[in-house]
């Protein structure tokens, strides 16, 4: 079977002084909201909401960084072909890592008051978070999340190294060959690490927050928000960057696939989201079913301030991106696929919002100026980063073994 | 479609299309092999001890299983679940490998379907004789009937297990049927008897292999393992369910359905390495069963046996973190109480066991991994041994706290599904096509086409 010659051109993006503008005017424009919500706001529900948006914004975040890093270490993992041109996308992605890693340390060491109330626990009233205080302590907490993160940012630069690399070896098979199993072992051990550590993070950083309620499939559930938002933000990367006149050898046939994975995992996450609910709804333990009647689900906050939000989750994440991308041409029009995008990211913020808020801002909770300001506060300094080390470096992994594959990849018309 | 040269090969030995036809139907047409025999005939003869273990139950009723009045389900759900966990992989490798565009599965995908099939066949032989009187079996389908207020519970899990099981076993059948067609017809075009092609002919349902055939055969197929996706992931969920919607200190667990999902994709590969191992040796499959299948599985079981591996870790821990007492009794219990072996059992070999396929040696050493593939059996028939019995035998009570053990009925009946899967699987080996003759072309190495070859000697003589 002939292919056609296509060639492969080595691309550098250029992070233009306008697009930094922008991004610092919308940075502008998210403290603005901040400071337009907190005005006239009782200043005890204040405190809360900041800290609670500040965690929303922070861990959001953190989700999609260390997200790059994993969506990276599976395609090595399962000799992916189809992503190999945009690597460098979710690569600049987890460059972020360090940074949320830090940005969330601190919040916890200055807002842990705030946010968790097992901190406050010191004088031992509460038998049943004193029964869990080996794990849940102040030394183990951070300990841990430092260990965690210093182990992914390992793997990160690693990764990240070896993959630079490669641009210097388009042509030597042999050599190329030889950093592409380098990353595959890197790999496998990154995914095992994050695979066992991940879960940790989640119940410290997330579940602590409502400390006497509990899940088994807790952490699979925040994976499932990662691994779902992170496909769809480097799809919303690339498509930038296609506007822009780069990633000439990505077509609609790359945003087909990116498309079917967003819909695949929006059906994973909501496999995760039915286990959860449908259990402890069935079993109606009152330990575990407090998680939801507290978010306005059952009879006794019956149309509680949460309720619309709740039933709105399932509609946000579930039924339109199934609905949107059922189709071949939707996956393949850049138009649908950043509608579905946007649709996709704030339903997850919508998503990590009820995870957060009714513990720890209480069933007053709004969705305010402050909470949509904090996102936007956050989500600045990790398109900044992003595409800052997108410029960084080259934009093509020319030397990649599955760069050829990549440029002739097509999905068939079944 | 362009394909990197990094890329393993799916098919060695040079074929030609020819070749891969003669291959793959030479069992069938040539007259059974002693081993063949010899295989068949210790299959059936377990297979008899299925029947006579079932007849002496119905007849002599359920007192003669180990089952009582704590431990009212034993060693018959934790065979159904095992079996059942069996008959994900044949989908899974079908469907869900299909969707991820993975080559490796064509040449595997047909007997790992065949065995889907029949191991959901052997699932249903126990709770259907579970029910003790199973004459009134289709009591559990909601039927309109005479019979007063009986009717099916619809808020009941096991009545989505009877839908959830019996949609499954109809669409993999429908699905695995409709893949043999196009090789039946291949069979029947080679067959040199009046009866075999007869035989064929009927099967392949008038197949003449028309562009127009082929195009709806494709859609048929697609639509099949679109539909197929969700119902294998439903299956296993709804099979935890089973469990997990109880308030039963152990099963109550919100991880349990993807949790169920990964191991049964676990025991699945593992059933799969066991048969394949075996077939690619006796029906000289090497060619197409290569080593690089063994090496993917491998790394399949690997990857699921840790997944599993974490699930377990997970619950361990939120008992502890739960600060349930009954909670983190049972757990504790499973572990450290009287039924320790089979908890270190399914940890050992679940868990730990497929470890070793870290090392790329080991994942390239078929008898070796015959010995971790029977391995993997035995650990995931323990932890269902282990989340049922150890659930069950420490009730709310005191007084009610038993110890199960099985009788030698229920240990005749368990052997003899292993009977009824072999000689299933034994008649599949003789009668089809294990490998699929027409996916398998597909994927031939783009240099050992006819075409490329002819022109690589014309090359080369070109050079001279």
């Amino acid at each position: 079977m002939e292919h056609h010659h296509i060639e492969i051109k080595q691309e550098r993006f250029e992070f233009a002084a306008k697009t930094k503008r922008k991004l610092f005017m919308l940075l502008g424009i998210g403290l603005l909201l901040v400071i337009i919500g907190a005005i006239g706001e009782e200043s005890g529900m204040l405190t809360n909401r900041l800290w609670a948006s500040v965690l929303l914004g922070a861990y959001y975040t953190f989700l999609l960084a260390l997200g790059g890093a994993v969506f990276i270490g599976i395609a090595y993992l399962t000799n992916a072909g189809w992503n190999t041109g945009f690597k460098r996308v979710p690569e600049a992605m987890m460059q972020y890592m360090p940074i949320a890693g830090i940005i969330l340390l601190i919040i916890f060491l200055t807002g842990h008051g705030n946010l968790y109330e097992w901190t406050e626990n010191d004088a031992m009233e509460d038998p049943i978070l004193e029964g869990k205080s080996t794990f849940l302590n102040t030394t183990f907490f951070i300990g841990s999340s430092v260990i965690f993160f210093l182990a992914y940012y390992f793997f990160i630069r690693r990764l990240r190294a070896f993959s630079l690399k490669e641009d210097l070896l388009e042509g030597n098979d042999k050599a190329s060959a030889k950093i592409f199993h380098a990353c595959r072992r890197i790999s496998a051990g990154f995914i095992v690490v994050f695979g066992f550590t991940f879960p940790v993070i989640a119940w410290q950083w997330m579940m602590s927050l409502e400390p006497h309620w509990f899940s088994t499939i807790y952490s699979l559930y925040n994976f499932a928000i990662m691994w779902v938002c992170t496909a769809t933000t480097i799809a919303m990367f690339c498509l930038w960057l296609k506007s822009k006149g780069y990633l000439n050898n990505m077509n609609e046939n790359h945003f087909h696939d990116l498309g079917k994975f967003m819909f695949a995992f929006s059906i994973f996450w909501t496999y995760m989201w039915i286990s959860q609910y449908l259990l402890i709804w069935y079993a109606n333990i009152p330990e575990e079913s407090e998680y939801f009647t507290s978010r306005g689900v059952g009879t006794a906050i019956h149309g509680g301030r949460f309720e619309f939000q709740f039933w709105l989750n399932l509609i946000v994440n579930f039924a339109l991106p199934l609905l949107i991308f059922m189709s071949r041409s939707a996956k393949r029009n850049p138009r649908t696929m950043i509608v579905a995008c946007a649709i996709i990211l704030l339903g997850h913020w919508n998503d990590l919002y009820l995870m957060i808020m009714p513990g720890t801002v209480g069933q007053e909770a709004p969705v305010g100026f402050i909470e949509m300001g904090m996102t936007i506060v956050f989500f600045v300094p990790f398109i900044y980063t992003t595409l800052a080390s997108l410029a960084k470096h080259n934009l093509i992994p020319v030397g990649h073994p599955y760069m050829e594959e990549f440029a002739h990849h097509e999905v068939a018309v079944a | 479609m362009f394909e990197a040269p990094i890329r393993e090969r799916w098919i060695t030995g040079d074929k030609s299309y020819g070749q891969i036809s003669d291959d793959i139907c030479r069992p069938i047409e040539n007259p059974p092999t002693k081993a063949w025999w010899g295989g068949f005939t210790l299959s059936f003869i377990f297979f008899c001890a299925l029947v006579f273990g079932l007849t002496y139950s119905v007849w002599n009723g359920l007192g003669t299983w180990g089952i009582n009045k704590t431990v009212g389900w034993a060693w018959d759900i934790t065979n159904f679940v095992f079996w059942i966990g069996i008959g994900h992989a044949g989908t899974l490798i079908s469907a869900i490998l299909l969707l991820f565009r993975q080559k490796w599965r064509m040449s595997i995908n047909r007997s790992a379907e065949a065995m889907t099939i029949f191991a959901v066949m052997c699932a249903g032989v126990f709770p259907i004789f579970h029910m003790g009187r199973v004459w009134n079996g289709f009591w559990c389908l909601p039927l309109p009937n005479n019979f007063g207020s009986i009717w099916v519970n619809f808020s009941s899990p096991l009545l989505w297990d009877v839908f959830a099981i019996s949609t499954y076993f109809t669409v993999s059948l429908f699905f695995w049927y409709m893949g043999l067609i196009p090789d039946i017809a291949t069979v029947r075009d080679r067959a040199k008897t009046k009866m075999t092609k007869f035989f064929y002919n009927l099967l392949s349902m008038g197949w003449n292999g028309s562009m127009r055939t082929w195009m709806r055969y494709e859609i048929v197929c697609l639509i099949l393992a679109g539909i197929s996706t969700p119902l294998v992931l439903s299956v296993h969920t709804i099979v935890s369910f089973d469990f997990a919607t109880s308030i039963v200190p152990g099963w109550h667990t919100t991880i349990f359905p993807p949790y169920f999902v990964a191991g049964a994709i676990f025991s699945g590969f593992g059933m799969v390495l066991t048969l394949l191992v075996i077939a690619r040796k006796v029906m000289k499959y090497e060619d197409y069963i290569t080593i690089n299948h063994l090496d993917a599985m491998c790394k399949v079981v690997m990857l699921t046996g840790t997944i599993v591996g974490c699930a377990y870790i997970t619950e361990f821990f939120i008992a502890w973190y739960s600060g349930v007492e009954y909670e983190q009794y049972a757990f504790i219990n499973r572990a450290t109480g009287p039924y320790w072996w089979a908890y270190w059992t399914m940890m050992s070999c679940n868990l730990l066991a497929p470890q070793v396929f870290w090392f790329k040696k080991l994942r390239r050493h078929p008898n070796f991994i015959f010995f971790m593939s029977i391995i993997v059996n035995i650990g995931m028939w323990f932890e269902r041994f282990v989340i049922i019995v150890t659930s069950l035998h420490r009730d709310y009570l005191t007084s009610s706290w038993i110890m199960y053990y099985p009788t030698w009925v229920e240990v005749c009946i368990f052997l003899g599904t292993f009977g009824l899967f072999f000689t299933c699987y034994f008649v599949f080996c003789k009668l089809m096509p294990t490998i699929s003759i027409a996916e398998t072309k597909a994927i031939m190495p783009l240099d050992q086409l006819p075409i490329a070859k002819k022109r690589m000697a014309a090359e080369a003589a070109h050079a001279h």
